[in-house]
C-alpha cells in the first residue's frame, strides 16, 4: 500500500516538474528566438498565466455538449498521467512497470485523439469542430509509425515491460542500434501533443481551433494536459530509445531526467522554428515515407536481434 | 449568534486577502488582448506584439483587455459589439483613439486646417462618439506609447477585482424563439426536422469529389486574426473546405481619405526622396513577413520580423540588411515553410488580369512603375520576377524586394522620383489618369474556393491584402474625377 502511495506521489512530482519545465522551456526558446533579452520572468511567466486562467470566467457557448467539454482536457491529462505511469524512472523506482507497459502506453496516447475530438466537438461552434476533425485525419498518420518504432525498440529486449527495453540497452542505446527509431518518434511525437509543426487542431488559422471557444480554468486544465501527454512522450522516448536511466555517476533518475529534457527541449525547439505543415501534405508523408522507414526499422531491428542471440 | 457572525467576517477578511494575494499573481502575467483595428489602426495594433507585458491572443475568448485601435466604422460595429460579448469576464475594452503612429520616417505636417486634418478630426469625433454610446466603460488613450501601460493597469484593477467586469453590450437571448425538436435541434421528422432559433438546419450540396454534403454558411471577419483587418469573406463550407466564397463590402469604404504622411501617395504628386520611398517598402514587406509568420503559428518569427520593420530607420539600413540576410536565408531553407505554402494559393497569369505588386511579379509579369522611372533605372534598378505564382513564390518575392529596397535606400542618396501621377507602392501600382484600380482583393474569391480552409488562409495571407489603402485609392481617383 505505501508503494503503492510512495508510486502516485512520484508520478505527481513527475508530472507537475515536466509540466512546469515545458513551460519555462517553452518562453526561453520563446524569447530567444523573437530577440527579447532572458529575464527571470521565464522562470514566473507560465505559473502567472495559469493563476490569471483559473481567475477567468468559462466561457459559454450555444448548446455546447458540456459533459464531454469538462471531460476532455480531464481525459488528456490522464492519458498523459497513465502513459508517463508505465515508465519507470528509475530501477528502484517502477511506478506501473507492467510485462506489456509499451502497450499500455501505446493505447493511452492513441486515446489521446479521442480527448481532442470530444475538446472541439463539444463547443458547438465551427472552427474546435474543423480543428477536431483535422486531428482525426493526423491521427492514424502519426500512431501507426509511433506503434511500429516502439515495437521496433521492445525487439532486443524480447519484452514489452518499459523496464526490461531500458536494460537492454545496457551494451548500446537503441537510439544507435536503430538510428531510425528516434528521428521517427520525435515526428510522432509532435503529432501526439499537437506541438510545432503539427499544431493542427490548435492552429492559428482556426483561430486556436479546439480552444478557440474555451477561457479560464478549462483553457488552463487544457494546456497543462497536453504539456501532460507531451512530458510523457518525451520520456517514453528516453526510456524506448536514449537508455533510460542508465548512465555513470549520477543517480538513475537524474540521467532519466536529463534526457526527457533533451527531448523536450528539441520538440519546444521545433514549436517556435518550423512552421506548421498542411494536414494533407503530412499524411502523403507519413504513409509515403514515415510508414515504410519505420517497417524498415522493425525488420532491421528484428534482424539484429537474431543475429545477436 | 454574535460570535457565529464574528467569525464569518474573519472568514471573510481572509478569503479577501486570499483572493488579493492570488489576483497580485494574476496581475503580473502577460495581459491577454485581443486587438482590434479600425481605420488607422492595423500598424498601432500589430505593434502589440512586441510588446513583453502583452500577450495577443487568437480568440477573444481567452482576452482580458479588447483593445479597439483606430475607427469603427458603421460595418465594424456590430462585429465589434459581439466580439466584446465574447470575452470571457473579466473584461475591459481599451480605445486607442488618434489613429495609428504615422509613418516614422515622414514628418506629419498638415497644413493647418486642411482637409487631411479636418478629416482626422472628424473621425475622432465619430469613435468617441461609438465609445460613449456602445462602450461607456472603456479606457481610452491618445498615443501608442500609452497602450501598453493602460491595458496593464485595466488588467491589474480587473484581476484584483478593483475594476467591475464590463457588461454585455448587447442581451445574451437567442434571436429568434427556439424552435428545434430534441436537445439539439435534430429531432422531429426526418432529418430535417426543427429549426432551432429560427435557423434551418443546413442544406445539402455536392462538395468537390461530389457527396452531397451539408453546406455551411459562415461570415469570416473583419476581425479574424490570421486575415488582414476589415475583410468581410462569406465563405460556405463543406467540412473543412471552401465551397463557394464572396467578398463582401470593404468597411473602410468613404471612410478614408488621402493621407498626407504615406510617402506613396505623397509621390502622386510631386517627387519624393526615393530613400523614403523603398524604407517604407521594406517596412511594408517585413510587417506583412511578421503577419505571415503569425499565421503560421510561428509567433516568436513573427516578432523578431516585426522588430526589423519598426527599428528599421534611415541611418541603420546595413545593420538592418545584414540581419535580414540571416533571417531570410533561415527562412528560404526552411522545409516546412515550404511544405506550407508550396503550391498552395497558385495563381496563373491570366488571372491576373488588373493586379499589379508582388503578387503579379510572383507569378511572373514583370510589371512595375519603377521600371519606367530615369532615376531607378539610373541606380540600376531591375525588378525581382518569380514565375511559380503560388504562395511560397510570394514569400519569396516580398522578402526578396525588401532586401532588394535596402539596397536602393543605400545607393539612392537624395535621388527622388514621383510627381507624374504614377507610384509603385508595397502593394502595387497606382495610377492617377487612366483610373485603375488595383484589384488583389478581388482574386481571393477564386483562390480560396475549393481548398480547404488552412490552405485558403495560407492564400489569403500571401495577398498581402490592404482593404485601407483600397478604400483610400478609391477616395483619391474619385476625388479626381
Amino acid at each position: 500500500m505505501t508503494d503503492v502511495a510512495a508510486g502516485v506521489l512520484a508520478l505527481g512530482v513527475a508530472l507537475f516538474l515536466g509540466v512546469y519545465l515545458v513551460s519555462v522551456l517553452d518562453r526561453f526558446v520563446s524569447d530567444l528566438v523573437a530577440g527579447h533579452g532572458l529575464t527571470a520572468n521565464v522562470f514566473w511567466a507560465g505559473p502567472r498565466r495559469a493563476v490569471l486562467l483559473l481567475l477567468q470566467q468559462p466561457s459559454r457557448t450555444e448548446r455546447p455538449d458540456a459533459e464531454a467539454w469538462a471531460f476532455a482536457p480531464a481525459l488528456l491529462g490522464a492519458l498523459g498521467a497513465l502513459g508517463l505511469a508505465t515508465i519507470p524512472l528509475a530501477p528502484e523506482l517502477p511506478l506501473a512497470d507492467n510485462a506489456d507497459g509499451i502497450v499500455l502506453f501505446g493505447a493511452a496516447m492513441a486515446l489521446v485523439m479521442v480527448a481532442v475530438f470530444l475538446h472541439g466537438w463539444s463547443a458547438n461552434s465551427v472552427f474546435p469542430l474543423i480543428g477536431a476533425y483535422r486531428f482525426v485525419a493526423l491521427a492514424l498518420s502519426y500512431e501507426m509509425p509511433l506503434a511500429l518504432v516502439l515495437i521496433s525498440a521492445a525487439l532486443p529486449a524480447e519484452s514489452l515491460s518499459v523496464g526490461e527495453i531500458i536494460r537492454s540497452q545496457t551494451d548500446v542505446w537503441n537510439v544507435i542500434r536503430q538510428p531510425l527509431g528516434l528521428p521517427i518518434y520525435m515526428v510522432t511525437v509532435a503529432g501526439l501533443a499537437f506541438w510545432g509543426p503539427l499544431r493542427l487542431p490548435d492552429a492559428a488559422d482556426l483561430s486556436g481551433g479546439t480552444r478557440a471557444e474555451v477561457s479560464g480554468p478549462a483553457l488552463a486544465a487544457w494546456e497543462v494536459g497536453r504539456s501532460m501527454v507531451l512530458v510523457a512522450a518525451a520520456a517514453m522516448g528516453a526510456a524506448a530509445f536514449l537508455g533510460g536511466w542508465l548512465g555513470p555517476w549520477l543517480p538513475g533518475v537524474v540521467w532519466m531526467g536529463l534526457k526527457t529534457l533533451v527531448l523536450l527541449v528539441l520538440i519546444v525547439w521545433s514549436g517556435h522554428h518550423l512552421a506548421r505543415v498542411r494536414t494533407e501534405r503530412f499524411v502523403v508523408v507519413a504513409w509515403v515515407v514515415l510508414i515504410p522507414l519505420a517497417l524498415i526499422d522493425v525488420f532491421l531491428s528484428g534482424w539484429l536481434a537474431l543475429a545477436a542471440r | 449568534m454574535g460570535v457565529t457572525s464574528h467569525r464569518g467576517a474573519g472568514r471573510g477578511a481572509v478569503r479577501d486577502e486570499l483572493r488579493r494575494a492570488v489576483g497580485k499573481i494574476a496581475a503580473g502575467s502577460a495581459v491577454p488582448v485581443f486587438p482590434m483595428a479600425g481605420v488607422g489602426g492595423r500598424d498601432a495594433a500589430r505593434r502589440i506584439r512586441l510588446s513583453r507585458r502583452l500577450e495577443v491572443v487568437s480568440s477573444p475568448r481567452a482576452a482580458n483587455v479588447l483593445l479597439i485601435a483606430g475607427e469603427i466604422t458603421p460595418r465594424l460595429l456590430r462585429p465589434a459589439i459581439r466580439i466584446h460579448d465574447q470575452a470571457s469576464p473579466p473584461r475591459a475594452t481599451l480605445f486607442l483613439i488618434a489613429g495609428g503612429a504615422p509613418e516614422p520616417d515622414v514628418p506629419s505636417k498638415p497644413e493647418a486646417g486642411s482637409n487631411t486634418e479636418v478629416a482626422a478630426v472628424e473621425s475622432a469625433l465619430r469613435t468617441h462618439a461609438i465609445r460613449d454610446r456602445f462602450f461607456p466603460f472603456a479606457g481610452l488613450v491618445h498615443q501608442e506609447s500609452e497602450v501598453e501601460a493602460a491595458s496593464r493597469a485595466l488588467h491589474r484593477d480587473l484581476v484584483l477585482a478593483e475594476r467591475a467586469t464590463e457588461p454585455a453590450i448587447q442581451p445574451d437571448r437567442p434571436p429568434l424563439p427556439w424552435r428545434g425538436r430534441g436537445p439539439y435541434g435534430h429531432g422531429g421528422k426526418g432529418m430535417t426536422g426543427g429549426a432551432p432559433y429560427g435557423r434551418p438546419l443546413p442544406e445539402r450540396g455536392n462538395d468537390r469529389d461530389g457527396l452531397q454534403l451539408d453546406r455551411l454558411p459562415l461570415r469570416i471577419g473583419p476581425f479574424f486574426p490570421p486575415l488582414v483587418p476589415g475583410l468581410l469573406l462569406d465563405v460556405e463550407l463543406h467540412g473543412d473546405v471552401v465551397q463557394a466564397a464572396e467578398l463582401g463590402p470593404n468597411p473602410f469604404s468613404g471612410y478614408v481619405g488621402a493621407s498626407a504622411t504615406c510617402p506613396f501617395m505623397r509621390a502622386l504628386a510631386s517627387p519624393v526622396r526615393i530613400a523614403d520611398l523603398e524604407l517604407s517598402r521594406a517596412r511594408s514587406h517585413l510587417r506583412w513577413l511578421s503577419d505571415a509568420l503569425h499565421a503560421l503559428d510561428l509567433s516568436a518569427l513573427s516578432i523578431r520580423a516585426l522588430a526589423l520593420a519598426e527599428r528599421l530607420e534611415a541611418d541603420n539600413v546595413p545593420l538592418i540588411s545584414a540581419e535580414l540576410a540571416r533571417f531570410s536565408r533561415r527562412l528560404e531553407r526552411s522545409r516546412t515553410l515550404t511544405w506550407a505554402t508550396r503550391g498552395v494559393g497558385h495563381i496563373r497569369v491570366d488571372q491576373v488580369g488588373d493586379t499589379h505588386g508582388p503578387v503579379a511579379r510572383a507569378t511572373g509579369v514583370e510589371a512595375d512603375a519603377r521600371c519606367d522611372d530615369i532615376e531607378y533605372l539610373a541606380l540600376g534598378f531591375r525588378p525581382i520576377v518569380h514565375d511559380d505564382g503560388d504562395a511560397w513564390a510570394r514569400w519569396r518575392q516580398r522578402i526578396g524586394e525588401a532586401r532588394q529596397s535596402l539596397r536602393l535606400v543605400t545607393q539612392a542618396g537624395d535621388r527622388r522620383s514621383g510627381g507624374a501621377g504614377i507610384v509603385e507602392d508595397p502593394r502595387g501600382m497606382i495610377r492617377l489618369q487612366t483610373h485603375t484600380l488595383d484589384s488583389t482583393s478581388q482574386l481571393l474569391p477564386e483562390l480560396v474556393t475549393g481548398r480547404e480552409w488552412g490552405d485558403a488562409v495560407l492564400a489569403a495571407v500571401s495577398l498581402d491584402l490592404d482593404l485601407e489603402r483600397d478604400a483610400r485609392l478609391t477616395s483619391v481617383i474619385e476625388e479626381g474625377r
